[in-house]
Formats: structure tokens, sequence, C-alpha cells
């Protein structure tokens, strides 16, 4: 069963994406001196936003998508990790998983104080 | 406003239920109250339970639309700084919930009111 | 993350200047490295002394004016300026016919004042990414 409809799963799958973004700058970061290295993003609000601009209704079959940055590195081999950039996306994306988890709470809140008495 | 919150859900029809029930109790009130003061019903209207009840649910409607639209605008880029998210939601959180306090006391008032005799 | 810049368009500013500052810190340890190299591998003499420039970012605001949104490195170029010191030591295995050696353009108190000044402006570009981080935090707080 589930409440709070479409937007509500939305929110889980914006969740879910942004903790799978969160593993693969951890592994950008284990791996910044690995020769050969090219960094790795996770798309997936650009690819909501694609769907949006084309008018397609249809946002729940989205699916994040893991891509390798293959621009030059100065790092061993043309390994393109810099860290600087990495520690700030893994900021960044914390502080949208915690505003995707607090309009979430907001959803379920009202949903809960309308049926509670 | 049900519509915003979980559309197609079983919480949209159970605060569906919820607010037809209201509206009527809210005409059942009114129509009470004409009788207990000998005045007309048409003159009721507009000033009884029934009008400021949809105006009450029509304001509450306002804000959590506000609310639900938040997703869409931050995906779309139209949010420009997170205290602009969260002071929206806390908003609509307790328009909501002061609306249903208001409910509650409405149907203690209604109970009570149904009570009296003439 | 296209978009979803705005929320982050305070943190951008600091956030470049980070990597910029990173990259500067990195030339100035790299000339200290080198304020000895007499030969290059490459044949071409003494290491000369590398400097950072940095450029602004402009970014087009709301109304179409352009403001400036934070710092990159323009570029990295050698300096032609400094001439290299020449000194008497025919002891030094690179010395030249009249015992001179040339050495590298590198004044290591200077590009050590240098490096304490990159690495103040890289705590401060880093503080003030933390605080943008807490003030975004306290704001979600406001939503519970």
């Amino acid at each position: 069963m589930e409440i709070g409809g479409d937007r509500a799963q939305l929110l889980i799958k914006l969740m879910s994406a942004t903790a799978l973004r969160d593993r693969w700058i951890s592994s950008n970061i284990a791996n910044q001196s690995v020769p050969g290295y090219k960094r790795r993003d996770v798309r997936f609000e650009e690819l909501l936003q694609e769907r949006i601009a084309r008018k397609e209704p249809d946002l729940l079959s989205v699916e994040p998508e893991i891509k390798v940055d293959t621009s030059p590195g100065s790092g061993p081999e043309g390994n393109n990790v810099n860290l600087e950039l990495e520690t700030t996306k893994a900021r960044e994306n914390r502080l949208m998983f915690e505003l995707y988890a607090a309009i979430f709470q907001n959803r379920m809140d009202l949903i809960q104080a309308a049926i509670t008495k | 406003m049900i519509d915003r919150i979980g559309q197609g859900s079983l919480a949209k029809n159970a605060i569906e239920a919820a607010l037809k029930r209201q509206a009527d109790a809210a005409k059942r009130l009114d129509q009470r109250a004409a009788e207990l003061t000998g005045a007309k019903p048409e003159a009721v209207a507009g000033q009884g339970f029934q009008s400021t009840l949809a105006q009450g649910i029509r304001d509450v409607d306002t804000q959590v639309k506000l609310g639900d639209e938040l997703a869409q605008q931050v995906l779309e880029g139209k949010v420009t700084d997170f205290a602009e998210v969260a002071a929206q939601l806390k908003q609509s959180d307790l328009a909501f919930k002061f609306a249903l306090e208001v409910r509650n006391k409405f149907v203690d008032a209604y109970r009570e009111v149904m009570r009296m005799n003439v | 993350m296209s978009g979803i810049n705005n929320l982050f368009s305070g943190m951008r500013i600091s956030s470049s200047a980070l990597s910029a500052e990173r990259t500067r810190i990195d030339v100035i340890s790299k000339n200290i490295a080198n304020a000895e190299s007499t030969s290059m591998p490459d044949g071409s003499g003494p290491y000369r002394r590398q400097v950072v420039n940095f450029t602004p970012i402009l970014e087009r605001a709301l109304d179409g004016s352009q403001t400036v949104g934070g710092m990159k490195v323009g570029s990295i170029t050698p300096d032609t300026s400094t001439p290299f010191p020449v000194l008497h030591d025919p002891s030094h295995r690179d010395h030249d016919a009249q015992g001179n050696v040339t050495m590298p353009n590198v004044n290591v108190v200077s590009e050590m004042a240098d490096l304490i000044l990159a690495m103040r402006s890289y705590e401060a570009n880093l503080n003030a990414q933390d605080n943008f981080v807490k003030m975004a935090e306290r704001a979600l707080r406001l939503a519970q």
C-alpha cells in the first residue's frame, strides 16, 4: 500500500539516487591516486529535468545513470579526480538528501495528522 | 486540496470522506441556527458555519498547494535557497494542523448545538 | 546538477576558489622542491620558477548583467622576469668554464611567504563553505 501517491514516490527515488551518488563520490575519493582512474558522476535530476522539458509525464520510470567522466586529468596516467571538487560535491549532495527528506517528511506528517483523531 | 496529498491513494479517499461529512454537518448547523433564532435560512448563508468552513478550507488549500509544488520547483531549479523551502513546508504543515484543530472544535460545537432544545 | 545549481550558488564561489588555491599550493611546493635544480632532465638548464594566474569566473545575473561568481586558475606560466642568479662555485657539478653556476630563479623565502598566504586563503574559503553548509542545515531544521 503506497500512501502519498506519485509525489512521494518521486521523492523516495530522489533520495535513493542521492545515496547512490554519495557512494560513487566516495569511490572517486578512494581512487584519487589510482593510475588511469576516471571519476564517475551519477545523473538523475538532469534526466528528470529533460523529461519535464519535453513535457513527458512519466517521471517515475526514470532511473539514475552512472556516467564515467572521460575528461583529461592531471593525475597519474590521466587520473582526473580533483579532491576539492569531490568533497564539495559530497557536501552539496548531502544537503540535497536532507532537502528531499524534509519534503517527504512533511508530506507524511500531513497525512498522519489527517488520519489521527 | 486532497488532490495534493497522495494523488489516487487511500489517504485521498479517507480525507475526501471526512471533508464531505464536515460540509454536511456545517449545512445542518446553519439550518439549526436558523430554527433556533427564527431567522430565514437564506439570511444565514454567507455568514454561517458552512461558508466560514469553506473559506477556511480554501486558505489551507493554498498553503498545502504551495508546499506540494516544492518538489517540482526544486527539480526545475526555481528554488534559490533552503530557508525558502523549509519555511514553506513548515507553514503548510502548521496551516493544515490548525485547520484540523478548528475541525475538532467545530465537531464539539456541533454536538453542543444539536443537543440544545428549543 | 544543472538546475539545482541555484540552491548552491552561494557555495560554488568558495568551492571554485578552493580548487584554485590548491593548484597554487601545488605550484609553490614544486618551486620550492626545485629550488636547487640546476639542470632539468630535458636539458633546458636550471629550473624556471612557475607562477599561477587567477581569473574571475564571470556569470550572468538574473537581469542579464555580468557578475563575478568565483575564481579559477587562468594559466600557469613560467616566470620570465626574475633573472637566474649566478653563483661562483667551481665545486658544483653543473659549473661552467668560469666555475659559475646558474641557479633556478626561485627565492625560497619568498615562496614560503606565498605558501602561507595561499594556505590562509584556502582555509578562509573552506570556512566560507562550512558556513554555507551550516546555514543550509539550520534552515532545513525549520521544517521539522
